[in-house]
């Protein structure tokens, strides 16, 4: 495994955001699911080495980050897109990537340069190069910032709601991209998206209350609401969470009356099922 | 056409064998010559290169005048660029700190001999102060995550970006220096060496808060200490001096050993 993190507390005052959390990651794209506050932004930013845990251990690539040389030897092999990267608003996009680039060590200048041509092609930035940031819409800035995450080839990438802002093509571009990048790298993202979760991931982590609830594939995530979704005719008295269909009946996830047309689960089920258990104060679905 | 080039003569030119009107000659026979234009060995190599200076030239924006000064001086053209980006560099902070100074003298010449003069001397130590506030930290630098994530070592980082603005505004300071009516006693280094001292601590302190609470909390220290002892004889004497130098010595002991709570956050 590349990616080693085991029994990691961190706490902000008297609360924590991580309470025990550990995982492993290999080569392949993880995804990390989880309610505002679980906790997801801390991991990611003990996984990019920017955050100290309070207590256990971060191992990657076999290097201690506790270590300052062994962090900054992991920092050279690491791609962050942080959740709210900030810019350089009078910068052109050219020029943020480059600065970005010399911070991380691409010293020659003909090099780098070309370092930085090949990652805004690579987030389709090309004929934004010489753009000014603060004349870039929101999607853009989004796609700056994961282009410079890819500077140098990084060997694991640590995406923090890198869907986020995106309109539905740029998501798909960016799962064409991740898909394709995937395939000699660790990647580990967040998202509220189940759908990237589902169309991308080969395994998900539930995140709540800094503990991880759920870590497996998927379509076992979906299959934790088997039994538990159902269509009703009527406003479902009994569901944890519903909704409205256009055909004017009701979705229903939770414990279901009898006699329903059960339906087939989807992730977001499933999650609804983990997490809304544990934010109800109820047993949680067997994960 | 009624001559033609041969091949030794091109191949001179390709090595840049000809003086400047014969290979001008050449060249605009070349235009309009096919059976010479196919004589010129063509290097795709050369286009490659030829094509990545103008697209340096339309991409890359233009340099700021700290940063071009940077360069001239022999600073690579990386390290120019990080140090150059600081916020304490821009014009506004360079400008704000001679407003300041040119205050502080008006008001220390107005009224020469009553001991005015130290205005200037408890100003002048604040604004590398001031500068490293706004050098480092995810208040003054939008990118700050990213630096942090970085391999660069951010403590390097703010030396050199410390080196730059104790540069910039002790050097402005000097330029005032001579007009403010202190008396001989009170020389040059009355005022540099609580500068060193007050930006070594708020360098310390950053290690622990944002640079800015930092430079917040040496400015209150500084105007606590100075302005009652204004009163009680020469604050910038012999004594102040030693007392000073020894601040500096443990501020920066402290600022090397703490090193790395600059590259990482919540660091034990």
């Amino acid at each position: 495994m590349q990616v080693s993190v085991t029994d990691v507390h961190k706490k902000y005052g008297s609360r924590a955001a991580l309470d025990g959390v550990s995982f492993e990651l290999g080569r392949g794209i993880t995804g990390l699911l989880g309610p505002n506050g679980a906790g997801k932004t801390t991991l990611l930013r003990c996984l990019a080495t920017v955050l100290a845990p309070d207590r256990g251990r971060l191992e990657i690539f076999g290097l201690d980050p506790d270590r300052p040389s062994e962090r900054t030897e992991i920092r050279r092999r690491l791609g962050y897109l942080p959740q709210e990267p900030g810019f350089y608003r009078n910068f052109t996009c050219f020029d943020f990537i480059d600065y970005l680039a010399i911070l991380k060590e691409h010293v020659d200048r003909s090099d780098r340069h070309n370092e930085v041509r090949r990652v805004l092609a690579l987030t389709g930035l090309t004929d934004r190069s010489t753009t000014k940031i603060r004349k870039l819409s929101g999607g853009m800035r989004r796609r700056l910032a994961l282009a410079q995450s890819l500077l140098g080839s990084p060997g694991l990438l640590v995406l923090d709601e890198p869907t986020a802002g995106l309109d539905p093509e740029l998501r798909f571009r960016f799962r064409e991209l991740i898909t394709e990048l995937s395939a000699d790298r660790v990647v580990f993202l967040s998202t509220h998206q189940t759908e990237d979760v589902a169309a991308i991931c080969d395994r998900v982590i539930v995140l709540d209350s800094g503990r991880a609830r759920y870590d497996g594939t998927p379509s076992g995530l979906a299959e934790l609401a088997r039994g538990n979704v159902w269509l009703s005719n009527d406003r479902p008295a009994s569901a944890r969470i519903y909704w409205r269909m256009a055909n004017g009946q009701y979705r229903a996830v939770g414990k279901p009356p009898p006699n329903v047309d059960m339906l087939e689960p989807t992730i977001e089920d499933g999650y609804v099922m983990l997490v809304g258990a544990a934010g109800l104060g109820e047993e949680p679905a067997a994960a | 056409m009624t001559w033609h080039i041969d091949q030794p003569t091109m191949n001179r030119y390709e090595e840049g064998g000809l003086d400047r009107v014969a290979a001008s000659s050449l060249e605009a026979h070349t235009n309009q010559c096919g059976q010479c234009r196919s004589l010129v060995s063509v290097d795709p190599g050369i286009f490659e290169l030829q094509w990545l200076k103008i697209a340096d030239r339309i991409e890359v924006g233009r340099r700021g005048l700290i940063e071009r000064a940077l360069e001239r001086s022999g600073v690579p053209d990386h390290i120019a660029r990080v140090v150059a980006l600081s916020p304490a560099l821009r014009a506004s902070f360079v400008l704000a700190v001679l407003l300041v100074l040119v205050f502080a003298a008006a008001a220390s010449t107005s009224n020469p001999g009553a001991g005015s003069y130290r205005i200037f001397l408890i100003v002048a130590p604040l604004l590398p102060v001031a500068g490293v506030a706004m050098a480092f930290g995810k208040l003054v630098d939008p990118a700050h995550e990213l630096t942090l994530a970085s391999p660069i070592d951010a403590f390097r980082l703010l030396l050199w970006r410390a080196a730059a603005v104790l540069t910039v505004s002790l050097g402005a300071a000097f330029l005032f220096w001579p007009v403010v009516p202190a008396p001989s006693t009170v020389g040059f280094a009355a005022w540099v060496i609580p500068a060193f001292a007050l930006t070594l601590t708020t360098l310390a302190l950053s290690s622990r808060f944002e640079p800015s609470v930092g430079s917040g909390i040496v400015t209150a220290g500084w105007l606590l200490v100075i302005l009652p002892a204004l009163d009680s004889g020469n604050p910038f004497g012999a004594y102040a001096q030693a007392l000073s130098l020894g601040l500096a010595f443990v501020a920066g002991v402290l600022f090397v050993l703490r090193r790395d709570h600059f590259n990482r956050k919540g660091q034990s």
